[in-house]
């Protein structure tokens, strides 16, 4: 019942600056999984990321009341995630500087099958910036704009972040098969 | 402009097969206890609950002092009138305190013949007559 609720995040938000507990509850199933998807890739630990999500959700609730959301609520928490990740990481890892943490950060997991193992060591070699547009808008299937507003950045940078990354995909020896396969596909498609 | 083209196809031109396998790195078969669960939305009923308390005192607090400070007020001009009224050397306030009931009160007073006082002398024309009530009666309602 509570996770089948028709009402908008804006409308739940508001219901949430009145006191309603309910709709916390609702928005928590709503986003309670993609939390924790980015929380464990960003932390790579089931455990770690267990606490990063009761962290992001108590630092959500204290914004109430008087909340307003400006943006997708996916936008908000991105950075909300992040930061409560990279925090657990530097206390982890203390030798580690912020920078090296931010390239470290969410990067493929060290065990995966072995037909992906071109793919994760592509992701590895590529600049943190352009890595991290590339997993939100395809793994984390946010718009252009979101990942701008999250990422706090315009968005022409995200634009040429994202066609940097796919550039380096598409001619990479790793990763061009995937593009060549698609090319012969629409040609016969067409043909 | 061509630039802004070639990225927007760029970004719609990705095969299926990448995407899948992207998503297939970082999946997690792990899944959020039930557990953790129950403790964010038992917090969250907590917290919101807490304010909504606190929200509402907030309203009650100035409402409070607001209603404690015209009680005061009130009591203390309810006071000050009865001090006034019984006392038998001003028997009528100063026309700047004078009531409708002031006004009354001095009608009475010469309708029953009594003598006035000096200060009843509203118009100061030497005599307490009705010209004085209709002046306390013309004051009262200004005030």
């Amino acid at each position: 019942m509570t996770r089948h609720d028709p009402r908008s995040d804006e409308s739940l938000i508001e219901a949430m600056n009145n006191g309603d507990t309910r709709a916390f509850e609702v928005l928590y199933h709503r986003y309670r999984d993609w939390v924790y998807r980015l929380a464990c890739r960003f932390t790579g630990d089931d455990e770690e990321a267990l606490d990063v999500l009761q962290e992001t959700f108590a630092y959500f609730l204290r914004k109430f009341p008087g909340f307003t959301l400006t943006a997708k609520l996916t936008t908000f928490l991105y950075p909300a995630i992040k930061n409560r990740a990279m925090d657990r990481i530097r206390i982890k890892k203390r030798y580690m500087s912020g920078e090296k943490i931010f390239e470290t950060i969410g990067k493929p997991p060290d065990t995966r099958p072995n037909s992906l193992e071109g793919l994760a060591s592509l992701l590895h070699c590529l600049p943190p910036g352009q890595y991290e547009v590339l997993i939100m808008r395809f793994v984390d299937e946010m718009k252009l704009d979101e990942i701008a507003a999250a990422l706090n950045i315009p968005l022409g940078t995200v634009k040429s972040r994202l066609h940097n990354a796919l550039k380096t995909l598409r001619t990479d020896e790793r990763t061009r098969a995937y593009f060549e396969k698609n090319i012969q596909h629409t040609a016969e498609g067409n043909g | 402009m061509t630039e802004k083209t070639e990225n927007h196809e760029s970004f719609e031109d990705i095969p299926g097969e990448l995407i899948a396998n992207l998503k297939t790195l970082f999946d997690t078969d792990s899944m959020v206890p039930g557990s953790i669960d129950d403790a964010i939305i038992a917090e969250a009923d907590r917290y919101l609950v807490r304010r909504r308390r606190f929200k509402a005192l907030r309203w009650m607090a100035p409402v409070a002092a607001a209603a404690s400070m015209t009680i005061i007020i009130l009591s203390l001009l309810s006071d000050k009138d009865t001090a006034i009224r019984n006392d038998p050397k001003t028997s009528i306030p100063t026309i700047e305190n004078i009531t409708i009931l002031d006004a009354f009160r001095v009608a009475r007073i010469i309708r029953a013949g009594e003598c006035g006082k000096k200060e009843w002398d509203a118009n100061h024309d030497g005599t307490i007559d009705q010209a004085d009530v209709h002046e306390l009666v013309t004051a009262a309602v200004r005030l």
